[in-house]
């Protein structure tokens, strides 16, 4: 049944269960009214323009899933709260990547989201990744993708047509190892994979 | 992680280099991977996105039917009131004059016009009697614009391949029920597969419910019922659960393909649907089907 009951607890489990369950928690987001203004509002305030707006909502939600999926959502705030706040930090520091800012990001919620250098190697290692990402094939890409999501290997057996659990975990576990090997082979990955940064 | 625990966990991984290593692979990997489903997720928005735009477009058409309903209505009523008037004038004017007094003879009656069977031509049949102009209606087939003619079922047929829907036979991913379909399919028992599963989809149905769609779908095309693959598939596209979701919007744009040249426009939009994602996993096939028509 489709949930017309949109708590903050209902939209964190549907995040949390996946499939068309999460896909419904994160449109209802999305689409939330007065929650992209709240965060078009404060961006132009702030020296951006409507696309840099656009970027940092989006960019919001991705986090945001990302978060609550990982558990570091504690509740502490509403949801909504939160993803504003997530939305202010992260043009904060989109204006300090560009040099536009250097005021400190806040420091209210920080056990709340990913550490700094996760999202520098995000950022920095971007293109990268997806240059391993898509020698993998899009066989290996769906699978790890559900992987990442939390399918049991049941559930990924079932999606991807595989014989079995034990099928798909076999071949999450060859996909796994290309893409870490891709990553071990390219030399750009070296110093961030031997902790030592340039 | 509980703090304490994650502390005690630090502190190992400060101890033994090995660890702390692996650690830092697993992460590295972990944020490579989050990739996926950022990109997935992006692609969503995109989509949401468009439907928004779509409802907003409707808004304003919407908007403006209202005010030309009432002026239709207006219309109807003003018309209705004309010929109403029409035909009370017409009968008014039927009316005999007031005879004259000065008259001596009475005016011949007014004959009322006998209709005579008009002759019968010899050997004339019904249709044949029928006036140049009322030929029947072209079929639309033939209102369609010149050009080279497009086998559009052998096009459907090249593109179609089983396996971008199925797993191949033998599979053993799959209810019960699912299996016992697949291998109807398999051997051909279209009908039974279409008389087993409702052409339905729960609101929020799980991976099951979207993967008996998909068979269902598959046995419409298979059996010839392209309308109803079409609209089978296009119940799995909207419920946006990949992998399904991509193979049910390439699984429209073939159903339509067997029913051209009649949807010529449904057949353009199905289309355009899988090329404005070059992520789609059918984006290489719409690009080779739109050269080919």
């Amino acid at each position: 049944m489709a949930n017309t009951d949109w708590s903050d607890e209902a939209l964190v489990s549907g995040i949390r269960t996946g499939g068309s369950a999460r896909d419904e928690a994160l449109k209802r987001l999305y689409l939330m009214p007065g929650l992209r203004e709240t965060v078009i509002r404060h961006v132009m305030a702030n020296g951006g323009s409507r696309q840099d707006a656009q970027d940092i909502f989006q960019e919001a939600l991705v986090i945001l899933d990302r978060n609550v999926r990982e558990g570091r959502y504690e509740a502490r705030s509403a949801l909504t709260t939160y993803f504003v706040a997530i939305a202010k930090w992260r043009w904060v520091t989109v204006r300090r990547q560009h040099g536009r800012y250097t005021e400190i990001s806040p420091t209210h919620y920080d056990t709340e989201v990913e550490s700094p250098e996760a999202e520098t190697i995000r950022t920095e290692y971007r293109e990268l990744f997806q240059e391993a990402l898509a020698q993998i094939g899009e066989r290996c890409r769906e699978l790890l993708r559900l992987y990442q999501l939390d399918h049991s290997m049941e559930e990924i057996a079932q999606i991807m047509h595989y014989n079995s659990a034990d099928v798909a975990k076999k071949e999450a576990y060859r996909c796994r190892t290309r893409f870490r090997e891709l990553l071990q082979n390219n030399p750009a990955f070296a110093p961030l994979l031997e902790n030592r940064r340039p | 992680m509980p703090p304490a625990e994650r502390q005690a966990f630090e502190a190992e991984m400060a101890r033994d280099a090995e660890l702390e290593a692996l650690v830092r692979q697993h992460r590295i990997e972990r944020i490579g991977l989050e990739m996926l489903v950022e990109q997935e997720l992006r692609a969503k928005m995109r989509a949401w996105d468009r439907e928004t735009e779509l409802l907003q477009q409707l808004q304003p058409r919407r908007a403006r039917i209202q005010p030309l309903t009432w002026v239709l209505r207006a219309a109807a009523v003003v018309a209705a009131l004309a010929v109403g008037y029409w035909l009370l004038r017409d009968r008014l004017s039927d009316t005999p004059a007031q005879p004259d007094i000065v008259q001596t003879q009475p005016k011949p009656k007014k004959q009322t016009p006998t209709w005579r069977k008009p002759a019968r031509q010899p050997g004339a049949t019904g249709e044949h009697n029928m006036a140049q102009n009322d030929l029947p209606p072209a079929p639309i087939e033939e209102m369609q614009p010149n050009g080279p003619a497009i086998d559009y079922a052998a096009v459907a047929d090249e593109f179609f391949t089983e396996r971008d829907f199925l797993p191949p036979r033998g599979a053993k991913g799959g209810s019960k029920a699912y299996l016992e379909g697949l291998k109807n399919l398999q051997d051909g028992r279209y009908q039974d597969v279409t008389s087993t599963f409702k052409p339905e989809l729960v609101p929020a149905p799980t991976a099951e419910d979207v993967q008996q769609q998909e068979l269902l779908a598959v046995a419409y095309y298979k059996n010839g019922q392209y309308a109803d693959a079409e609209m089978t598939f296009r119940r799995i596209a909207i419920s946006r659960m990949q992998p399904y979701a991509q193979r049910a919007e390439w699984g429209v744009v073939l159903s339509i393909l067997k029913q051209m040249p009649q949807r010529q426009s449904a057949l353009d939009s199905a289309l355009d649907v899988v090329l404005r994602q070059p992520e789609h996993q059918f984006y290489t096939k719409a690009q080779q089907l739109r050269e080919r028509l």
